[in-house]
């Protein structure tokens, strides 16, 4: 399965696609990664990925708008929405936007890889 | 498959019954049927048995008649009583050798009847005396038959003689003959009301059985199911929480706890709508929220575990007001939980929770965690992160902060563009906060969300924003800034530390200052970010040279001045204009990549890459050729790796912008080549058009 | 460690706002509120006042404008003398109304100096406040002027 990380923070970028190395997640290949949301949206258009972790606070467009525009382009693509938001009205925009759930920073690497199975699984 | 056998295993025992009455039934019809043929041959046996004796008379009488008439001379009467005779004899005869042999004889209607040959041992002995009477009998009538009147009188008087003499006895027999008959007959009847006797009891057990089986498996299942309803009741009746079901027009489901109305200080009806009852007691904004989720949940898209962390209604505060009006304060926990029928969602399981005093507590604790928190807990934590992305956070804290000063320091007149200043203030909190929460640095995290929910609270609020509020998020960074500098002290002991730890050589060591990594990461990030702008790009670097920080100085010297070129190549050749990028469906920034590993045995591995260009061998050829350096021949002669080395050769250039003074003074890769020598290191470069281009320094540190 | 809060920030400017108040309609609106670090430097204007503080608090809180928006206070106190003196004293008039909202805000326990004066060059308040000491900017009809708190908790 294809994913792309989406978010404006290096570190988390780079937490996110240390984590995928687990054995447990090798169906999964990083193909691309973007900072905000209008990368994402050239990213996505170029490379149709299977899943997509989506921050929400980002310059450009925000993860709701994304998630929105995304779900148009591709229905059956899976977005996780991962974020350190306060407001839960904003994370359910994104959710009832399309997105397949929720995953709250900081999380732990078991969090992630609970998460990135649940949301593969049918 | 399953079901028909469960079926079957079910009702095994009513069908076993019904096999048993039908089997039965047919059985008692059958014997029923035998016997009833059985009665009709015993009747005619018993009727002309009985025939037999009356025709024994007659015969004796018709006898002495004809002597009499033979004596008076009355010829006529003599003719018509031998006719008779012969009609009797004839009877008698034929009925006789029926009841010992079987055979087809004239019926007491006249019409001709099957007569069955005896069956029991005495009355074949009863037919063989009479045959022993009757032969002789039937010997000395012989004269007189036929309607013969020519007789003589001894032969009649002999005949007369023996049928007085035997005339009794042959009466006796065939007496004898018609009992015996009937007392077989009876028996058979006997045994035929004992069947049917018989058939009818085991039917009427049978039928008892099928009928107690049913009651019983009837009754047990009402058992079950009154013993189910009445658990659901006792449950519904004993659990401390409120338990109910919404459908997906968020109504009540018919059954719900007794402790429901309690919770929710107020009446319930199965059926009500759910929704004004929370909207009463929630704050709009939490009640838009609580919607959407519920609604999410009765949809199909979300994954219930990837929500629920979202549940808007959690620990969350409410009034209720009670049915005198008072209002009462209070914490409740909803949690909802789908409920699938044939795998697709049909309800939502609510369960609320009173959680007033688990908060109570929990505020209790939280404040007393505060308090212990100290320095040391922030340090054990710190040691838990890898350092180098522990000294970017610090560094891209320091940015952030710097960079919502500056926002702060530009005058505003007029309340929108506050807003804009707020909003771009409120982004770089926020990703303070992300980071911080990631790293686990709980002092930042806490801080800056509360910040976040401060600044929210200005954003979302009724006033515009002032001048007053500037000054208050004034105060707010100042707060960061004491955290941040704070943080920083211990970043940099830390650092100190770790390089104690590594034993690396003190001499070397001890004049370095600790943190030598972030004046590098600084420096190379100032430098790439000026060269980008002086030449339109765009570029974010990332460094994670945490490994510096034990190097020899010597070695981060030349390291420093390697990056350095590496870095101006990148944004001279590699990383192309936000254009460019753009129509080759790049993100319009590039990245720049610095990594610093070690890779075991005092080996270590310093590599800048950048996600431009690449090298490609045909556009070196070009370049070579247009600077003079060779000819076409000569360029179209040489193999991709050639051509690829000679990028390392002095005075080279592939800048098409010779004036620039960032690359194409031919001094550039000729003198990396040269420091990594110096070091006695290797070396090496990896590159795909288009996508990256790769150089690897690998050298070795002496213990 | 500083933790003075916006109320006390508040309490300098609004002695301001009061001043000009006494003799204008016009209020004093803040236009900007940051802090001195790094690159990021107080605004300083020609003429410059403060106070210094200490007890529980210790620090100063400096007032800075150009002369034209004393002048112009001059002309609406009908002050027809507007040299540099009387500038002067009407800018150390301000830095008073500081002192005064000062000792009603914190208390009698603070020490309260009485009000320098400066003619000051552009920079001169980058030399003399430390590092993250408040700066609001502010404006009182067409003219800027600036409020420094660099206070410290004792």
């Amino acid at each position: 399965m294809k994913l792309m990380i989406v978010d404006d923070s290096a570190i988390i970028r780079s937490r996110i696609a240390r984590i995928l190395a687990n054995p447990r997640l090798d169906f999964i290949r990083t193909i691309g990664m973007a900072r905000n949301g209008m990368e994402a949206i050239t990213l996505f258009m170029q490379q149709t990925p299977d899943l997509v972790t989506m921050d929400i606070t980002m310059p450009e467009m925000n993860g709701v708008e994304c998630t929105e525009k995304m779900i148009a382009f591709h229905p059956d693509c899976n977005i996780l929405v991962i974020s350190a938001l306060s407001d839960k009205a904003t994370a359910l925009k994104a959710l009832k936007k399309g997105a397949r759930g929720f995953l709250y920073k900081p999380f732990t690497d078991e969090e992630l890889v609970a998460a990135f199975l649940e949301l593969t699984s049918s | 498959m399953n079901e028909s056998q469960s079926i079957f295993s079910k009702y095994r025992k009513i069908i076993l019954a019904v096999i048993i009455f039908v089997v039965c039934d047919l059985m008692v019809i059958g014997i029923n049927f035998y016997g009833t043929f059985k009665a009709q041959e015993a009747a005619v046996s018993i009727n002309l048995s009985g025939r037999q004796r009356m025709l024994s008379q007659r015969m004796t009488k018709v006898l002495l008649l004809i002597r009499r008439s033979v004596d008076t001379n009355d010829e006529p009467s003599v003719l018509r009583n031998l006719k008779e005779l012969d009609l009797t004899v004839n009877l008698f005869n034929t009925t006789l050798r029926g009841f010992r042999d079987g055979a087809m004889v004239t019926g007491g209607d006249g019409n001709p009847v099957f007569l069955v040959q005896v069956e029991t041992p005495k009355s074949h002995q009863l037919v063989a005396d009479a045959y022993k009477i009757w032969d002789p009998y039937f010997n000395l009538l012989q004269p007189l038959l036929g309607n013969n009147r020519h007789f003589s009188a001894e032969q009649l008087e002999s005949v007369v003689t023996y049928a007085q003499n035997n005339n009794l006895e042959v009466l006796r027999l065939m007496n004898d003959l018609t009992t015996d008959l009937e007392f077989v007959a009876n028996g058979r009847a006997d045994f035929l009301r004992m069947v049917l006797l018989a058939g009818f009891i085991i039917a009427l057990i049978n039928f008892s059985y099928t009928v107690f089986i049913s009651i019983r498996q009837l009754m047990a299942t009402d058992r079950e199911l009154a013993q189910a309803r009445g658990e659901t009741i006792e449950i519904l009746s004993t659990v401390h929480e409120g338990l109910f079901l919404l459908d997906k027009e968020k109504r009540l489901g018919s059954q719900f706890s007794e402790s429901l109305p309690r919770l929710l200080h107020r009446e319930i009806e199965p059926g009500m709508n759910f929704l004004p009852i929370l909207k009463d007691m929630i704050s709009a904004e939490t009640y838009e929220s609580a919607v959407d989720y519920i609604e999410l949940l009765l949809g199909d898209r979300v994954k219930e575990a990837l929500v629920t962390s979202l549940n808007p209604l959690t620990n969350v505060s409410v009034s209720l007001s009670d049915s005198i009006g008072n209002t009462q304060n209070r914490y409740l926990s909803f949690f909802f939980n789908r409920v699938l029928i044939d795998d697709k969602i049909s309800h939502v399981l609510v369960t609320v929770q009173d959680v007033t005093d688990k908060i109570e507590l929990m505020q209790q604790a939280e404040q007393a965690k505060n308090q212990a928190k100290t320095e040391v807990d922030t340090l054990l934590r710190l040691a838990g992160n890898d350092f180098g992305s522990l000294q970017q956070f610090v560094f891209n804290v320091g940015q952030s902060l710097g960079q919502i000063n500056e926002k702060l320091s530009e005058p505003i007149d007029d309340p929108r563009s506050r807003q804009h200043t707020l909003n771009y203030i409120m982004r770089l909190v926020h990703g303070i906060k992300g980071e911080a929460a990631v790293l686990g640095i709980d002092a930042i995290e806490g801080y800056a969300h509360s910040c976040e929910q401060e600044m929210v609270a200005m954003r979302e609020g009724n006033t515009e924003l002032s001048g007053e509020h500037m000054v208050r998020i004034a105060v707010l960074l100042e707060g960061f800034y004491s955290r941040y500098s704070s943080l920083n002290n211990i970043v940099s002991n830390l650092s100190a530390a770790m390089g104690g730890q590594e034993k690396i050589a003190a001499a070397a060591q001890a004049d370095r200052p600790a943190e030598v990594a972030l004046p590098f990461v600084e420096h190379i990030t100032h430098l790439a970010q000026r060269i980008a702008s002086d030449r339109g790009k765009q570029v974010e670097v990332n460094c994670q040279v945490a490994k510096f920080a034990i190097l020899p100085a010597n070695i981060t010297k030349e390291l420093e001045s390697i990056s350095i070129q590496l870095v101006r190549n990148a944004l001279t050749h590699g990383i192309e204009s936000p254009e460019e990028r753009a129509t080759l469906n790049k993100p319009q920034t590039g990245a720049l990549c610095l990594f610093c590993e070690y890779l075991g045995n005092n080996l270590y591995d310093f590599t800048v890459r950048d996600d431009g260009r690449g090298i490609v061998p045909d556009r070196l050829r070009d370049q070579l050729v247009k600077s003079g350096r060779m000819t076409v021949q000569e360029a179209a002669t040489m193999d991709n790796l050639e051509v690829t080395r000679m990028i390392f050769q002095p005075g080279f250039s592939t800048a098409s912008d010779s004036a620039d003074i960032n690359a194409g003074h031919g001094v550039g890769l000729d003198a990396v080549l040269e420091k990594v020598k110096g070091m006695n290191g290797r070396l090496s470069v990896k590159s795909r058009p288009d996508l990256f281009t790769e150089f690897h320094i690998q050298f070795s540190v002496p213990q | 460690m500083k933790s003075i809060n916006e109320k006390d920030i508040h309490s300098f400017v609004d002695a301001v706002s009061g001043f000009f108040a006494q003799f204008a309609e016009e209020k004093v609106e803040i236009r900007a509120a940051y802090l001195v670090e790094g690159a990021i430097k107080p605004s300083t204007f020609e003429l410059t006042s403060y106070i210094t503080l200490s007890g529980d608090y210790s620090g100063r809180v400096y007032f800075s404008a150009p002369r034209a928006l004393i002048a112009h206070l001059l002309l609406m106190m009908q002050e027809p003398n507007r040299n540099d003196d009387r500038l002067l004293d009407a800018v150390g008039e301000i830095a008073n109304t500081i002192s005064g909202n000062a000792r009603k805000h914190f208390g009698e326990t603070m020490e309260i100096s009485v009000p320098s004066t400066e003619v000051t060059e552009t920079g001169w308040l980058d030399t003399v406040v430390s590092p993250r000491s408040y700066v609001i900017l502010v404006k009182w009809k067409q003219y800027r002027a600036s409020v420094v708190v660099d206070i410290q908790r004792a």
